[in-house]
């Protein structure tokens, strides 16, 4: 998977109303809530057989940030 | 020979709880965004002196209505709310019913996987000629679980109780069931005082968690983000291994129909799976999740809209345990 469909994925997931990016702050989103968390933990661990969990998304801003959380080398370029 | 549902029904308590009802204990809370997001606008809660079995007792009846009794021979009775540690409450439910003498009864303890585990087991049971007529009951009240101040879970959980009667058929109309089982997902939903491990305990300390919800050890404690994990990780797959097993495709069933648990994770796992919107039934919005409950609910709801004299449904149960079950079903419109 590249860079692009994951974040179309999150997007469709999600149901984010607005376009994201690389450098898009998820949590200033609107529909950012416990629930949004719950399935793009889900969608991350289900794509690359991790276990991310809430505490993983503390400390990061940005879904570029986020990429590189997951690992760029995970990704297709 | 074969085995086929021929009749279900449900029934919810009198006591309606609604999302602003919960606002007005929980004011600082936005039910709005938990309304769309999770699906859930009312659920309906027990009396204090109402118990599992009396909503059960209900449902029999209103079967009974379209049904003969005296032609049922077992009762499989899916509970976690039983009236007594013992006995087992399908034999007090074949007292209060009339039931015949010469009927087997048992409760077992399933949640959120137990109807499906039921249609399986009344199946075998049918086709290994033990019985010709199962009386499949679901009954709980996790509202008496829960903490007064555990806001989510009061907002997610419902009470309620269903019956079906599974009956033997010259065709077999009930197909092959899938069983998945991981007990180290045990203390994801539990309610650990008041059994023999542990028992109650009066002077049990609050505990808070996520975002300011209570509850103690005596109290039914869910962690939302493992159990959504575990879902969103095992019953995709799951439900294509069901699919698999019965040589059908995603376009073959008319209805996927998968435990309520909520909205928002229902519709991840239909995306996941690529099936349309139409084909698979999300409703929560009049009872919330039911535990046992949902599925029969569910396709009671979808038999009664439904323009098919003949459906092709799956069904997946999926919860506490942690235990999962589904299998697919044929049903004419009942």
């Amino acid at each position: 998977m590249n860079k692009e469909t994951f974040l179309s994925e999150i997007q469709e997931a999600c149901e984010f109303n607005q376009p994201i990016s690389e450098a898009t702050k998820f949590k200033e989103l609107d529909e950012w809530d416990s629930m949004t968390v719950m399935i793009l933990t889900g969608l991350i661990n289900e794509n690359f057989d991790l276990s991310f969990s809430a505490k993983d998304l503390v400390e990061i801003e940005t879904f570029g940030e986020l990429i590189q959380k997951i690992g760029t080398d995970r990704f297709e370029i | 020979m074969g085995a086929k549902i021929v009749a279900i029904e449900y029934v919810f308590p009198d006591r309606k709880v609604t999302n602003a009802d919960l606002a007005i204990e929980f004011p600082k809370y936005d039910f709005s965004q938990f309304e769309s997001k999770v699906g859930i606008n009312t659920r309906y809660v027990v009396e204090e002196n109402e118990t599992a079995f009396d909503l059960a007792v209900k449902v029999c009846e209103k079967l009974f209505e379209k049904v003969n009794r005296t032609e049922i021979d077992y009762i499989l009775y899916c509970t976690q709310s039983p009236d007594y540690f013992l006995p087992t409450t399908a034999c007090i439910l074949q007292n209060k019913l009339k039931l015949r003498r010469d009927v087997a009864a048992f409760d077992y303890n399933l949640g959120c996987s137990g109807y499906p585990y039921g249609i399986s087991l009344a199946k075998g049971i049918i086709n290994s000629k033990q019985a010709k007529n199962v009386l499949l009951v679901t009954a709980e009240t996790y509202s008496k679980y829960l903490h007064p101040q555990d806001r989510s879970n009061r907002a997610i959980f419902g009470d309620a109780a269903t019956a079906t009667l599974i009956t033997y058929d010259d065709r077999e109309f009930i197909g092959e069931f899938s069983f998945g089982t991981d007990g180290s997902g045990h203390d994801k939903l539990i309610i650990r005082n008041g059994a023999s491990r542990s028992p109650f305990d009066k002077s049990a300390k609050v505990i808070e968690y996520g975002t300011g919800n209570q509850y103690t050890d005596n109290h039914l404690f869910m962690d939302g983000p493992e159990v959504f994990n575990f879902t969103s990780s095992v019953i995709p797959s799951f439900t294509q291994e069901i699919l698999t097993k019965n040589n059908l495709q995603i376009e073959d069933i008319n209805q996927f129909v998968l435990h309520q648990a909520n909205a928002f994770m229902l519709n991840f796992i239909r995306k996941r799976l690529k099936i349309a919107k139409d084909s698979f039934f999300i409703d929560l919005w009049d009872g919330g999740n039911t535990v046992s409950c949902t599925i029969p609910i569910a396709l009671k709801k979808y038999i009664t809209n439904s323009n098919n004299h003949d459906s092709k449904i799956a069904i997946v149960g999926f919860g506490v345990g942690l235990s999962w079950c589904g299998g697919v079903l044929e049903i004419n419109k009942i």
